[in-house]
């Protein structure tokens, strides 16, 4: 017993067999370790695949709303996956979900509706602009029904060119009531960032956008939501009553951008965008405002009213958005593929 | 002992709040630190404004003027600074208005809205400057245009050519004369529109946006007739610019009369700038009988 204990024939085999199963136990923690990175690399570079996809699918329904589009997003493949949105027009939610090889990641954001950037008052012009009669032109904020809201709003009249006030017209804005002579704060002239070529422009959406609302037939009113008239002219216009009016967005604007819109009477509520307006007149009443590049005669008279109003300017059909609040929701469920 | 670290303690909390509520009622009292700092929201330095309209002390006035003088202050507060003013019997409120409206180099925007303040003041007592004003070659034409518009409103006895003479006056911008004439019309002084009126049209020497006013003010006061013979003129002879014969043939097809389908055929005949005859042949169409039209305007290349 004690001959074969001390017999040492055999230990280098031992620690040879200890040796080699140590070895294949590192060998296979490194193994698993690095496994184990390289997933987890693979899962990072989804996750941010699948955030940027997210992000896209917000920009392009950002996009779409300028255009007035409101619809949801299907799943749409770009690049190494796929991304779909969700709109909620009630409380302006769009969620856009990003997925990479089963990854997903989630963008939530708020959006509010922007006044036209071609807004700069009640009536804007990248011409001369001219009253006369008793027109009002209000660049104080209104509200949907013609009331003043409090807040101080912006210029009555704001032109490329000048403002000439004849008449008893009255003028106001920037919080001081309509006068004549108006005070000077409430007229803004010589702004040259008051000229444009595309009434896409005017309202902060991208070129070519509104081409599927171009008609060359004249409308009738009262009208809703967006018209855009191609021919050479609208005249003498019945917007509509108060209980009945028109809304949305009228525009003229042709090939020579010469579209006349002429002795416009009647309520519109919303934003009128023509390359002339001439005598805006009689008991035309419009709140929301009017945008004009030219005007070959005088451009209001009478007895009418142009009320600025931002929360008409903030509903309209089509317009430029801008992001409220913007969350990045935590990672969704994930597999291993 | 613990007692007494309690009241202490207390004694800190009872001392601060007390320090930290004189603070804002001290804001609260002196509407003056509110209106002038910029950090503050424009609503709540217009409300301090608002406190501020029974004040007749000089910081007070010189506080609001200096805000009527920077151009960087928002628009709406500086709208409601000049209203208050204008509305104020302090005799400091003028002396700053005049001091802003008298300084050369204030910027003419500022030197518009004191006028109009002292204006609003006064608008008898003004007068003699506002007429000053208006005439001076001196001063730009923003200042004298403004001048104008406030005298338009003075229904009163006016000396002598005073208003003829800014508008005949060739030197004078053109911004001056259409306000001159626009002034002269409300106050019933332009006596023999077809004559004066039409001259100007038809002259391509004068300022062509005095043309164009002279042409939209015209539709009100003289016969279509008269007009059209004048417009006619403009569209006819090369000499006047693109821009003036194409405004003159817009305003013809505003009142489209089948008497001038001759002269219209004739011009379309010799016109070669793109843009006029694609005008001409839409007017000569819309007042032509149909065939009419199309048969002469089939001659036309």
């Amino acid at each position: 017993m004690n001959t074969f204990l001390k017999n040492e024939k055999g230990m280098i085999l031992i620690w040879f067999y200890v040796l080699i199963a140590v070895l294949v136990i590192m060998g296979g923690s490194l193994y698993a370790l690095s496994f184990q990175e390289s997933m987890l690399t693979t899962i990072d570079q989804a996750r941010d695949k699948a955030f940027y996809l997210a992000e896209a699918g917000l920009d392009q329904k950002l996009h779409d709303l300028k255009a007035g589009n409101t619809s949801n997003i299907s799943s749409t493949s770009l690049g190494d996956g796929t991304y779909s949105v969700t709109y909620d027009a009630t409380t302006k939610r769009i969620s856009s979900t990003g997925t990479v090889n089963g990854v997903s990641k989630t963008v939530v954001s708020v959006v509010a509706k922007t006044i036209p950037p071609g807004v700069k008052g009640a009536l804007t012009s990248q011409g001369d602009i001219s009253f006369s009669g008793n027109i009002t032109v209000d660049g104080r904020d209104h509200d949907s029904s013609g009331n003043l809201t409090g807040a101080s709003g912006t210029y009555g009249a704001s032109s490329g060119g000048t403002v000439s006030q004849g008449g008893s017209s009255d003028i106001g804005g920037n919080g001081v009531a309509p006068a004549s002579p108006a005070n000077p704060a409430t007229i803004e002239q010589n702004q040259t960032d008051n000229s444009w070529t595309t009434p896409e422009t005017l309202l902060g959406v991208a070129s070519g956008s509104l081409d599927q609302y171009k008609t060359s037939s004249t409308p009738t009113f009262p009208m809703s939501g967006i018209v855009y008239y191609t021919g050479s002219q609208i005249i003498a216009p019945d917007f509509g009553t108060s209980s009945n009016p028109s809304t949305g967005i009228l525009i003229l604007h042709n090939v020579n951008a010469d579209a006349l819109l002429k002795n416009a009477h009647g309520t519109f509520k919303g934003l009128i965008i023509a390359d002339n307006v001439v005598h805006i007149n009689g008991s035309a009443d419009i709140i929301g405002g009017v945008i004009a590049k030219t005007s070959t005669q005088t451009t209001g008279d009478g007895s009418a009213t142009v009320a600025f109003s931002s929360s008409i300017l903030t509903n309209l059909p089509a317009g430029n958005y801008t992001i409220v609040s913007w969350e990045d929701t935590q990672n969704t469920a994930y597999t291993y593929s | 002992m613990i007692k007494k670290i309690v009241l202490i303690f207390l004694f800190f909390i009872v001392s601060f709040s007390s320090a930290w509520g004189e603070s804002t009622s001290s804001e609260q009292k002196n509407p003056l630190e509110t209106a002038k700092n910029q950090l503050a929201s424009v609503e709540d330095r217009i409300k301090a404004v608002d406190q501020l309209k029974t004040s007749d002390d000089s910081e007070t006035i010189s506080t609001l003027s200096q805000i009527i003088r920077n151009s960087g202050e928002p628009i709406t507060l500086r709208a409601h600074v000049m209203e208050l003013l204008s509305q104020s019997n302090n005799q400091w409120a003028s002396l700053e208005l005049k001091k802003i409206l008298n300084d050369p180099s204030a910027a003419s925007e500022n030197r518009i809205l004191a006028l109009y303040a002292l204006w609003k003041k006064d608008p008898q007592g003004m007068k003699m400057e506002l007429m000053n004003l208006a005439k001076s070659t001196n001063e730009s034409a923003d200042i004298r245009v403004a001048a104008l518009n406030y005298l338009r409103s003075d229904k009163g006895k006016w000396p002598p050519r005073f208003w003829e003479d800014i508008f005949l006056k060739k030197e004078n911008p053109a911004p001056v004369r259409i306000q001159t004439m626009n002034g002269m019309k409300e106050l019933g002084l332009i006596t023999q529109p077809e004559t004066t009126l039409m001259q100007i049209i038809e002259n391509p020497a004068e300022q062509t946006e005095l043309r164009k006013a002279v042409i939209l003010i015209a539709s009100s006061m003289v016969s279509p007739k008269v007009l059209e013979k004048a417009l006619m003129s403009v569209v006819s002879k090369p000499e006047n610019s693109l821009e003036m014969r194409r405004l003159a043939l817009d305003n013809l097809a505003l009142r489209p009369n089948e008497t001038l389908l001759p002269q219209l055929k004739q011009v379309l005949s010799k016109e070669n700038d793109p843009i006029l005859t694609e005008g001409l042949k839409t007017l000569i169409k819309s007042i032509a009988p149909k065939k009419e039209a199309q048969s002469s305007l089939q001659n036309i290349p």
